[in-house]
């Protein structure tokens, strides 16, 4: 069952390897269409907290941070009819400190800074891709001891490892100011894999998956982020 | 302010989780069926260790996996063979480093006989200070594992450590091991075409295995040969006649089991230390250092076994230096033997404690 579940996650991770970023498909333009685009400006954006229920596999665990926005763009779509479709893609840089329990493994507390590329339909649906880097400090799930050069056995006290940790997630979810303005709650799920390295000089790596609360802090704090408007339509 | 706040107060109960979550309980059951899980440190390693069974019996057998880069749950798949151990006795399921669920990041340096040897002393020395230094400490080494437990035993005085060892398809000399599985595959080879059996297959597993150059043996020949021991096994037909696995092999078990990592498990089978293992069995052997071992010794080998063939157990039973010693040949059986024949497997390792402990 978890070889299973182990095969689904790297199956997962890698299409997500493989996939372009969101933003890289944008850029295409086909021959019949049209651009415009406007000139950068600032926008204030306010920053997002978010915290999540992990399983990680079968592990409980939590996750909480912040996400401070860099880039937004708003891209129009005009079609033949003249329909126009909005699509909202945001970049920004997060901060997270999670927790997993795997008992009788280890106890693994991780932070990790991503660049999260979100890009959010009209109706507050979103994809994310966000890369990570990381620090990883695992504590071993059971009394250690080591032996001294005496021969006398000692417990070891916090044992554990540190270990760099880099991290891919893909999430999707709802904004749920989109169609609640005023509710500056957002909803998501999402699968990470995490890597811890070098881990028995070799690798370890554990899939993850989220499903967490994501709060806008529109009263408390806003920053300046670069806002770009870019309008396609088919000619 | 708030945002302070916010993030102090999330840092607050990350770090609350994490002590709770990460005390470390120590637990020694004295009882008929225990089950402690702790680990030892040594040398940038830190490896599981698994208690089962009657720790009250005070007798303990240290199961030293093959591989490399197995793991003590290995055993646990076979549990026709170790749940009647569990009821007589302690038995210790001990992931090595670089394997199974073992945690840290030692050096590659770390691979070597002596550290090997090593870790299993480390490892009899925890057990002696939680159970008692009165416990009844015995050995079983098992394919890879019988390199690791010469490795201890004919190192210093280790062997003071233990009353018994079990070397259990064991590969104590891999040069001459595969030299052996050569010369039973010629021999096999031989019977079968005289048969009528198989013939082109045998002619061809034969020109392959005389083609291997052993006057360079290094690890490419003993992957090649390891190869064409697998082919020799399945072409066997008296073999496939013979041999079932008999055991429950309870794979479902193995993977829900959550005290240690199944992830690392699967990646240690592909962890490049494992290369770095078999080199160093490729350039030692332990047939001229047996002499010196003297505690009693039981050998058991599996009559099909063409990865390590029972004239090895000769070897070993020709050389060991001890009064106590014997050879068992099980000949419904190749290299998984605790698989294939679980209850005779059981019953000669109780006979064997049970008179030596």
């Amino acid at each position: 069952m978890m070889g299973i579940l182990n095969h689904k996650a790297c199956v997962l991770a890698a299409s997500c390897l493989v996939a372009p970023p969101f933003s890289a498909r944008a850029q295409v333009t086909r021959p019949d269409t049209t651009q415009a685009t406007q000139a950068p400006q600032t926008v204030q954006l306010p920053l997002s907290v978010q915290f999540s229920l992990v399983g990680a596999v079968f592990y409980p665990g939590v996750r909480a941070g912040v996400a401070y926005p860099l880039l937004t763009k708003e891209i129009t779509k005009v079609r033949k009819a003249g329909q126009r479709r909005i699509l909202l893609k945001d970049h920004a840089l997060a901060a997270n400190l999670g927790w997993y329990h795997h008992g009788g493994y280890h106890d693994n507390v991780f932070l990790t800074v991503g660049y999260d590329m979100r890009r959010t339909r009209p109706s507050g649906f979103f994809l994310n891709l966000e890369p990570q880097l990381g620090l990883s400090r695992t504590f071993l799930g059971g009394t250690t001891y080591e032996v001294a050069a005496n021969d006398e056995v000692r417990r070891v006290s916090a044992a554990g490892s540190f270990y760099f940790a880099p991290g891919l997630s893909f999430g999707l979810g709802k904004d749920l100011s989109k169609t609640r303005p005023g509710l500056l709650l957002s909803v998501y799920g999402k699968g990470t894999l995490l890597f811890l390295l070098p881990y028995n000089n070799f690798l370890y790596f554990r899939p993850m998956l989220e499903v967490g609360v994501s709060y806008r802090l529109n009263r408390f704090r806003q920053v300046r982020v670069r806002s770009v408007k870019k309008t396609t339509s088919r000619s | 302010m708030a945002i302070h706040k916010l993030v102090r107060l999330v840092g607050l109960a990350a770090g609350l989780l994490v002590v709770l979550g990460s005390c470390q309980r120590e637990d020694i059951s004295v009882a008929t069926r225990a089950d402690d899980a702790f680990y030892v440190r040594s040398n940038g390693a830190d490896m599981p260790v698994r208690v089962k069974g009657n720790t009250a019996s005070q007798t303990f057998m240290l199961m030293i996996h093959g591989g490399p880069g197995g793991n003590g749950a290995f055993f646990e798949l076979n549990r026709d063979a170790v749940r009647p151990l569990e009821e007589k006795m302690a038995v210790v399921y001990w992931d090595q480093r670089f394997a199974g669920s073992s945690q840290g990041n030692p050096s590659r340096a770390t691979v070597t006989a002596a550290q090997y040897g090593e870790d299993v002393r480390k490892v009899l020395l925890v057990l002696k200070a939680r159970y008692g230094a009165d416990s009844k400490l015995f050995i079983l080494g098992e394919s890879w594992g019988g390199f690791v437990a010469p490795a201890f035993m004919t190192a210093g005085n280790n062997q003071a450590l233990v009353k018994g060892w079990i070397h259990l398809v064991g590969g104590h000399n891999f040069r001459l091991q595969d030299s052996l599985t050569r010369e039973m595959i010629r021999e096999y080879a031989g019977v079968e075409i005289a048969k009528g059996k198989k013939v082109g297959q045998w002619e061809e597993l034969v020109r392959k295995a005389n083609a291997v150059n052993f006057q360079q043996y290094n690890l490419d020949v003993s992957k090649t040969m390891s190869l064409l021991g697998e082919d020799a096994t399945e072409l066997t037909e008296e073999y496939q006649n013979k041999v079932t696995v008999d055991g429950i092999v309870n794979v479902p078990s193995f993977f829900r089991r959550n005290d240690f990592s199944s992830i690392a498990n699967l990646l240690s089978y592909v962890n490049p230390s494992r290369d770095d293992a078999n080199t160093v069995a490729v350039r030692n052997e332990y047939s001229s250092k047996l002499h010196l071992v003297t505690v009693p010794v039981l050998i058991m080998n599996g009559k099909y076994d063409f990865l390590v063939p029972p004239k090895l157990g000769e070897d070993a039973l020709r050389n060991l230096g001890s009064v106590h010693k014997k050879l068992l040949i099980f000949d419904k059986s190749s290299h998984d033997l605790i698989a294939q024949e679980p209850r005779r497997f059981h019953q000669e390792v109780q006979a064997f404690v049970e008179e030596f402990k």
